[in-house]
């Protein structure tokens, strides 16, 4: 298990030193705060339209950005998997890590943390968003709370940043977190001391979906591109699983009938997260289907490497 | 230390080595030589645990290569043909990453002790990639030698480096080999002479000779060859050394030598010596020419076998 810590740890320094990591980041999140001004806006305006805030028009949640994020997360995780296995074998440290005395399903497992770890990077970014809701939703009285926890979040990027310019990343990952998880826990105070505010069991749900999504997404793309020595092959392979399993099986399903339609349904990706986890309900067979996926996406890439020692 | 018996391996229908036997002892530099595609990268990737091999056992340090995989990595320090280095790591965070994979308490400690075997602390915090492929070639060495293995696995250890690199590489390798058990292969012969203490020759995938690098000279050789150098013309000498009883096979050289042989046991070169002056040549030179061991590499590996040497018939 040391392994994988160690693994994961380099490849999630690795993201922070190759560009793509940083295109991938800067489109997730500059889409993701479009949809947010956006969101923002089309409230703004309703309520100006439609009376005071809070009634009668509908609040703004983190919905619309969850459901982005995750259109962002289809096409922008095959780029970051693409290069794990091709790039090992064209420097020659594929052989190097063969064989060190690190068990094969170590090394995947470790590759799929480190980019886990990044993908948490930047949706923690993203919390910044049902932050700013929260204060706007809630009315005056517990202002200073609000100025409170806006400070905590700026000095959390603040130190996040310094971090990773100085390159204690892993470091930077967990004042991120940790800062967050004050914010998250100051966020539920806020609920119940300001009423209405945003609904912070719905974006508790939101964020799990997210985290999960992204967990089978990285384990698939771990998967699948162990199985190719060209980048370029992974990339739209990968792209291409993603797209079906996101899309193709929910469209597929409208056409289908009686248990096949379940069974199209089951699979459909998009589904478990659209319908459940950012409507605001955690099933258990929601959180069991992606698990078993990231752990499909994981248990091909061992066989692969394994099989790579055969060839 | 290592131990290999019946060993084989197929690349499909392609057979890379076949039934190799040979073994290592600690404190033993055995030298690998042979032709490209003769089959040494691939028993270095058996021996570390990188590739099972198709047919026959290999054990390092007491341990399976197939069966405790893990335990003979752990054991072994390897450097494959292209070094194995992530370019855009520094050298110590490089040699951290790779300490830590090996569970090493106070990694960094060790990473820069690890780069002071190889000369290179005061790059530690060096790009690899901006680093010259003697020094990369180095930090590759300083990953090996990080766990302190008992086994050292070197492919092609010196390709690439200039002169100087060479030499201290070659010295680094000298001194880990007293204590340790080094496999190394090479295309250059002399670093073999220089440095291992015992040779084999590999060629398409089966052992065509093994032995020290003087017995190895020795024994094909047969005869010794002297040469001969006088100032001046050369004109008659070449007959009238024919003359001297023992004397076989006269040969004038290009450079203005004579090379000729004698049966070991009988030596003749007081008696030629005393000739040549008395025929009134100016004698400077006489010195022993010995069979290269580029040319025993050519001779045991060539692809036809012509009967050159008239003891080929006693392998």
């Amino acid at each position: 298990m040391r392994n994988v810590w160690v693994i994961a740890r380099r490849e999630y320094d690795q993201y922070f030193s190759t560009p793509i990591s940083y295109a991938v980041a800067f489109a997730i999140l500059l889409i993701v705060g479009v949809i947010f001004a956006l969101t923002v806006y089309g409230a703004y305006q309703s309520a100006f339209t439609g009376g005071s805030l809070g009634g009668g028009s509908p609040a703004p949640d983190v919905k619309g950005i969850a459901g982005t994020f995750t259109f962002m997360l289809v096409l922008s995780v095959p780029a970051l998997t693409m290069r794990l296995i091709s790039d090992e074998n064209r420097m020659g440290t594929l052989e190097l890590l063969l064989t060190a005395p690190v068990q094969d399903w170590e090394l995947i497992v470790g590759k799929w943390l480190g980019g886990l770890l990044f993908l948490f990077t930047v949706l923690a970014v993203t919390l910044v968003y049902p932050v700013i809701l929260n204060i706007y939703e809630t009315s005056d009285p517990n202002l200073q709370w609000q100025v409170f926890s806006l400070i905590l979040l700026c000095l959390a990027l603040l130190v996040m940043f310094w971090n990773l310019v100085t390159g204690n990343r892993v470091e930077a990952l967990f004042i991120l977190l940790g800062i967050w998880v004050i914010a998250i826990v100051a966020g539920i105070l806020l609920f119940h001391f300001a009423a209405p505010g945003i609904d912070w069991g719905l974006t508790t749900s939101s964020y799990l979906g997210l985290i999960l999504v992204s967990a089978s997404f990285l384990g698939l793309g771990v998967g699948i591109s162990s199985l190719f020595s060209n980048q370029v092959a992974a990339f739209f392979v990968t792209l291409g699983v993603f797209i079906f399993l996101w899309w193709m099986f929910g469209f597929i399903s409208q056409f289908a009938q009686g248990s096949a339609a379940d069974i199209f349904t089951y699979f459909d990706m998009g589904a478990h997260f659209n319908n459940n986890l950012n409507a605001g309900t955690i099933n258990l067979s929601d959180l069991v289907y992606y698990l078993s996926l990231t752990a499909l996406g994981l248990f091909t890439g061992t066989v692969a490497v394994e099989t790579r020692r055969w060839s | 230390m290592i131990r290999v018996e019946n060993l084989t391996k197929d690349y499909g229908s392609r057979r890379a080595i076949s039934n190799l036997n040979f073994e290592a002892e600690q404190g033993e530099v055995l030298g690998f030589l042979g032709p490209n595609g003769a089959g040494k990268t691939t028993t270095m990737r058996i021996l570390t645990g990188y590739m099972p091999p198709t047919d026959g056992t290999a054990t390092v340090a007491g341990y399976d290569v197939v069966e405790e995989s893990l335990e003979v990595r752990k054991r072994v320090g390897y450097v494959p043909e292209t070094v194995p280095l992530y370019t855009d790591m520094t050298a110590i965070d490089y040699l951290e990453f790779m300490a830590d994979l090996r569970h090493i308490p106070n990694s960094e400690a060790r990473a820069r002790e690890s780069l002071k075997m190889v000369g290179l602390e005061n790059r530690a915090e060096s790009h690899i990639g901006n680093l010259s492929k003697g020094m990369r070639q180095r930090v590759g060495l300083a990953q090996a030698l990080i766990h302190q293995p008992e086994v050292l696995i070197l492919d092609e250890p010196t390709i690439g480096l200039d002169p100087a690199q060479v030499v201290e590489v070659r010295s680094v390798i000298k001194e880990i080999g007293k204590q340790r058990t080094v496999l190394l292969s090479t295309h250059i012969l002399s670093e073999a002479q220089q440095i291992c203490d015992r040779v084999l020759i590999i060629n398409k995938g089966k052992i065509v000779a093994e032995d020290t690098p003087e017995n190895l000279q020795a024994r094909l050789t047969g005869s010794e060859r002297v040469a001969l150098m006088v100032r001046g013309e050369v004109d008659e000498l070449p007959k009238l050394l024919g003359k001297i009883k023992g004397v076989q096979h006269v040969e004038p050289k290009p450079d203005g030598s004579v090379e000729f042989q004698f049966a070991p046991g009988q030596d003749v070169r007081p008696e030629v010596a005393k000739t040549v002056i008395k025929a009134g040549y100016d004698l400077l030179e006489m010195r022993p020419v010995g069979m290269s061991l580029e040319e025993i590499f050519l001779e045991l590996t060539r692809e036809d076998k012509p009967a050159r040497r008239k003891d080929r018939g006693e392998r």
